[in-house]
């Protein structure tokens, strides 16, 4: 049977109540046998809830979730850290998506400057020793000229064309320097190929880092460099190897 | 004073905590792998939780729900607290937005007809374990989730009340009836 303090119970004991509360329940429970009773039982279910284990999950799940963040690139996570970025040795899994990122887009454009001229511009001496490139994307008088200032990032089709571009002029160096019918010593294209990976890997550290911080000048002169040193790297080998 | 034990012991917990972060700091990066292994390590509690706030119907989904939803996240996780706790009450929040869409949807039954009755009345203790589980899951609305939050995962009422807005008091009254629910159904 339930009376009025029936209801006080689980409050009484989990400590919720007042001193005074607390009292005249515990001056009932002296009398009242149905409601010692109860507290016991309900001490019972207090005690079996906390010693209830996890449940065996039936099914990996993990196929599925990879799946579905694999499908949707708005699941990336959100704000992240630029230190652990840069410094994180990771293999991205967005790597393997074939896709071209805001950032890669501006220094793209960025670049895009310096190679109008396509690879015909890469062979001249001195093309990329000429300070920084730095007036491509900001707009008229946007950091012309001016060391160090980096001009807010084009997400444009003009963008899209310079990462194109870049990416050809890229592919056309690799061609003149790796061709199959003169090949290289194998030691020396070894080294080449890692030195283009060490490239490589800072090129998709920098680009990831400015996805974070789009806005960040110094960021976007680093991915600008660094994409400019694959470049230079390339220029300068293929000419090393045409003199050899 | 220490033994061996505990000093092996702390030095786990510790070792965990740090592969753990580091697991975290990977996975913000974007670093799938990692994220799997944070998986691995939370999704047992995961789906639990996930079976006793909207049932094992539900859970798979829910239990994928919430995982897609802390990898969306991961950029906000400050590191303030364990990240198991951050993990868990955002899954929290990820269910009861379930629930209270799904509440939005049907009607539910009243909490006094919802029969907590069990098709077995076997008692050997996984079979209790079992039964208990399952009764905890035909609690009704609002009682189940406070039940869960409080006997099981152990926050406070106030912390329950603030995870899904309700008041504190009300979180007592739900618990209660819950726990009276659940003691009838024990005591058979």
């Amino acid at each position: 049977m339930m009376d009025r303090f029936t209801d006080r119970l689980s409050e009484y004991m989990d400590g919720d109540l007042s001193p005074e509360d607390a009292r005249r329940v515990e001056a009932h429970l002296h009398e009242c046998e149905t409601c010692a009773r109860s507290l016991e039982e309900l001490r019972g279910v207090v005690a079996r809830a906390s010693a209830v284990m996890d449940r065996a999950v039936p099914e990996d799940l993990w196929p599925a979730i990879a799946a579905r963040l694999q499908s949707d690139a708005a699941t990336a996570p959100a704000g992240r850290s630029v230190a652990s970025t840069v410094a994180g040795n990771v293999v991205p899994w967005r790597r393997r998506r074939i896709a071209l990122s805001i950032p890669q887009l501006a220094a793209a454009a960025i670049l895009l400057v310096a190679l109008a001229g396509g690879t015909a511009w890469l062979a001249r001496p001195g093309a990329l020793h000429n300070g920084p490139i730095t007036e491509a994307a900001g707009g008229p008088g946007a950091g012309v000229g001016t060391p160090g200032v980096i001009p807010a990032a084009d997400t444009g089709v003009e963008s899209a064309s310079a990462a194109v571009r870049y990416a050809i002029a890229i592919d056309e160096l690799e061609q003149a320097l790796f061709k199959p019918d003169a090949p290289l010593p194998p030691s020396t294209e070894a080294k080449i190929r890692n030195s283009l990976r060490t490239i490589d890997r800072a090129i998709e550290d920098a680009r990831r880092a400015l996805e974070d911080v789009p806005t960040d000048g110094y960021l976007r002169q680093h991915l600008t460099a660094t994409m400019r040193r694959k470049v230079d790297f390339l220029r300068r080998t293929t000419r090393l190897v045409a003199q050899s | 004073m220490t033994t061996t034990s505990q000093v092996a012991e702390t030095t786990d917990r510790h070792e965990t905590h740090a592969e753990e972060a580091a697991d975290v700091a990977s996975s913000v990066s974007g670093d799938m792998a990692a994220f799997e292994r944070l998986y691995q390590r939370h999704v047992g509690r995961v789906f639990s939780l996930a079976c006793r706030m909207v049932g094992s119907e539900e859970a798979h989904e829910l239990t994928q729900d919430v995982f897609v939803r802390t990898w969306q996240k991961l950029g906000t996780f400050r590191g303030d607290a364990a990240f198991g706790s951050w993990l868990y009450r955002l899954a929290i929040n990820v269910m009861y937005a379930h629930q209270r869409k799904r509440l939005n949807e049907r009607k539910r039954i009243v909490a006094s007809e919802i029969p907590l009755a069990i098709a077995s009345a076997r008692r050997d203790a996984a079979e209790i374990r079992l039964d208990f589980d399952v009764a905890i899951e035909r609690l009704p609305d609002g009682a189940r989730e406070v039940f869960v939050l409080h006997d099981v995962e152990g926050y406070k009422h106030r912390e329950i009340a603030e995870l899904i807005g309700i008041t504190p008091g009300t979180s007592k009254s739900q618990l209660h009836r819950a726990r009276m629910l659940l003691r009838e159904h024990l005591d058979r």
